[in-house]
């Protein structure tokens, strides 16, 4: 059932991804060929890309060949679609998962702080603090953190996976090269996500099995650790699954503002240079992220609620 | 208990009109409203004996909740005991400090709720959740405790109580869950139950079976009961002793039988009344008191009743009366101008209440 849908999900993202591309101004004709655009050129290059067919054309044969798993060669670089998104996507991977779990590492105890304490200086506090940093743009932040601590305060590099010319990176190398732009990152998400921790524990204290707990003897720590995080947890955990695209569109931006080699970076230079393949691919592997993530929320919703396999509640 | 508390306790216990299990002294609770503290309880002296069921009746916010919640620890935020004192056992427990009162909670004091769905956790098992009363208070391994839990289920008059144990709450009847409930609140054989509204959320035929697994509680493990509610049926099924309430305070408090006999505050009077019976023709009105209760206030002049009251006279809004003796002899009341013994005043008070 649920796999029905994710693959109708990924059909109508790349059928609309298709689309947006080609009503770009401009296109990659012009790009590529630059000041050498000549009719005669043009259209040989057109031809040569399959762009003189018509668009249904193009679309059938570029989804023909996305069920063999492969997904084009690109205008701009020598290489396959595939190759370069092989190149990127454990970057990618590595500061957004780094992200994930640096947000949830500090969501969670603080949201939970929060519902423990509310109307405290310390939650006022906190809660302005997450509405300044969801107001501000990811670029800002990064922005202003590569200026502090790049540039003023050298502690981190400003951008890259690595030191320039080394390819054998070790694990270290790469945490440290991905540490700021993950938590510029990730503050935006744990502003949001302590938010859900937040009221969702509110709602969830409030609830009788916490008196009764409460009347067995159990003191309010007890509680929240036997009663409070599980049930809590279940409207935290769809929520989250629905900020995968929030976090997968601010890897894009937090890759092009820190120049980290990854998927976002990759497909923000594509879009400059209207290198369709790579759009559409990255686009498909980011959309398949995502599908992904709403599946993995639903099944640890299934895991944590019993009344769910029951179908019902 | 520490040494200092046993101390404590000594003259207590050795008073013998201390010998209750549980006793409230001019017990108070104010909520911290802006405009001033409220009285929520006002000054409520109980006392229950070991083996006693005491049946706390009143309207809704009447604070006979609150009572409990008070004597469980369990205030919400904002209410607070303000003065007087609760003993367990001639232990002052109102004073304990949070992580005390943790020990006392489940361990001496078990409470059962209103609604047997929403208080338990839906995420866990039935088992595990009556099982943490053992947790937190001995230092049983999980087997053992598993065993335990599963006997007491058993002894609730559960069936198949293993396969309820592993059950989720929606997997149980409203019945077997408030069952549930009570295996929970006696697991580590506590000697005082406070059920409030044990069998509101129940259909009838289950609330009798709960109220006589109460009563069968009592009757085996010597447990003193405190039974709070707004049906009269259900007081008068189980209690041995009957304490109305009334906008915060205690107006009349007798044992059952005196009760029925001779109520003699103008408010019981009423709510007796308002109950329906078999006996009664088709075409008589019910009889309900006119009027709604008052709000809680910061201070009160005159009695709380005077405005609903079909005895009221001028001193009623005066001052608010003592709770003093009444007309037999382990009777209290607080009324200036108290109905005539029920049998032949009934009929005549019906008619003005009616006239009205």
């Amino acid at each position: 059932m649920r796999l029905g849908q994710a693959c109708v999900v990924l059909l109508i993202v790349s059928v609309l991804t298709f689309l947006l591309v080609r009503m770009l101004p401009g296109g990659p004709v012009q790009a590529l060929l630059g000041t050498h655009n000549t009719p005669g050129a043009a259209a040989a290059l057109e031809q040569k890309l399959g762009l003189d067919k018509p668009l249904a054309v193009q679309f059938l044969t570029w989804i023909g060949s996305l069920l063999r798993a492969d997904l084009g060669f690109s205008y701009v670089r020598q290489s396959s679609v595939t190759s370069l998104i092989a190149a990127s996507l454990p970057n990618s991977l590595l500061l957004g998962v780094m992200a994930f779990v640096m947000a949830l590492l500090v969501a969670i105890p603080l949201g939970v702080y929060q519902a423990l304490h509310p109307n405290s200086w310390s939650d006022f506090a906190a809660t302005t603090a997450a509405f300044v940093l969801y107001s501000m743009p990811i670029f800002f932040i990064g922005a202003l953190a590569i200026l502090y601590l790049s540039v003023y305060h050298p502690v981190f590099p400003p951008g890259g996976v690595g030191p320039a010319g080394v390819t054998d990176l070790s694990w270290a190398t790469r945490l440290y090269y991905a540490f700021m732009p993950a938590t510029v990152l990730a503050l935006v998400q744990l502003a949001v996500w302590s938010r859900y921790v937040r009221s969702s524990m509110l709602d969830t204290l409030a609830k009788d099995y916490v008196r009764t707990s409460r009347a067995q003897g159990l003191s309010m720590g007890q509680t929240v650790r036997r009663h409070g995080l599980r049930n809590a947890s279940v409207p935290v955990i769809q929520l989250i699954g629905l900020s995968l695209p929030a976090l997968i569109g601010g890897v894009v931006v937090v890759e092009s503002v820190f120049n980290y080699p990854g998927m976002g970076y990759l497909l923000w230079q594509a879009a400059i240079q209207y290198d369709f393949p790579v759009i559409l691919g990255v686009t498909v592997i980011a959309g398949l992220a995502v599908v992904l993530g709403t599946l993995l929320a639903d099944l640890l919703h299934l895991m944590v609620d019993p009344r769910v396999r029951d179908g019902i509640g | 208990m520490s040494p200092l508390d046993e101390m404590k306790s000594v003259p207590d216990v050795s008073s013998p009109e201390t010998e209750g299990v549980l006793e409230l002294r001019s017990l108070r609770v104010t909520d911290s409203h802006p405009a001033g503290a409220r009285r929520l309880v006002d000054d409520v002296s109980l006392r229950v004996g070991q083996g006693e069921i005491l049946g706390i009746v009143g309207e809704s916010g009447c604070g006979k909740s609150m009572t409990a919640m008070a004597i469980m620890g369990l205030l919400p935020k904002g209410c607070a005991i303000t003065s007087g004192s609760i003993l367990l056992g001639g232990r002052n427990i109102s004073a304990l400090q949070p992580s005390e009162y943790n020990r006392i909670r489940g361990k001496e004091i078990g409470m059962v709720f209103q609604d047997p769905m929403s208080s338990l956790d839906p995420t866990q098992r039935v088992g595990l959740q009556v099982a943490d009363s053992l947790r937190v208070h001995t230092d049983t391994k999980s087997r053992a405790a598993r065993v335990r839990v599963v006997e007491t289920l058993e002894s609730v008059g559960l069936p198949e109580p293993a396969k309820v144990a592993d059950s989720y709450p929606h997997q149980l009847s409203g019945g077997m869950r408030q069952r549930v409930m009570v295996a929970m609140a006696i697991l580590c054989g506590p000697r005082l139950l406070i059920c409030d509204e044990p069998t509101t959320a129940l259909d009838v035929t289950v609330q009798k079976q709960v109220l006589d697994l109460l009563r069968g509680i009592r009757d085996s493990f010597g447990t003193s009961i405190v039974l709070i509610t707004h049906d009269f049926g259900v007081m008068a099924r189980v209690a041995d002793r009957v304490a109305v309430m009334y906008a915060g305070q205690l107006v009349e408090e007798a044992p059952m039988g005196d009760f029925y006999r001779s109520r003699a505050h103008p408010y019981s009077d009423a709510l007796l009344r308002a109950v329906p019976t078999l006996h009664g023709t088709r075409s008589a009105r019910l009889w309900a008191i006119p009027g709604t209760p008052p709000t809680p206030a910061a201070h009160r002049e005159g009695c709380g009743f005077a405005d609903r009251c079909v005895n009221v006279r001028a001193d009623c809004l005066n001052a608010v009366p003592a709770l003093a003796k009444g007309p037999s002899p382990h009777h209290r009341l607080r009324c200036l101008h108290p109905v005539e013994p029920a049998d032949g005043a009934s009929t005549s008070s019906t008619e003005q209440g009616v006239g009205q």
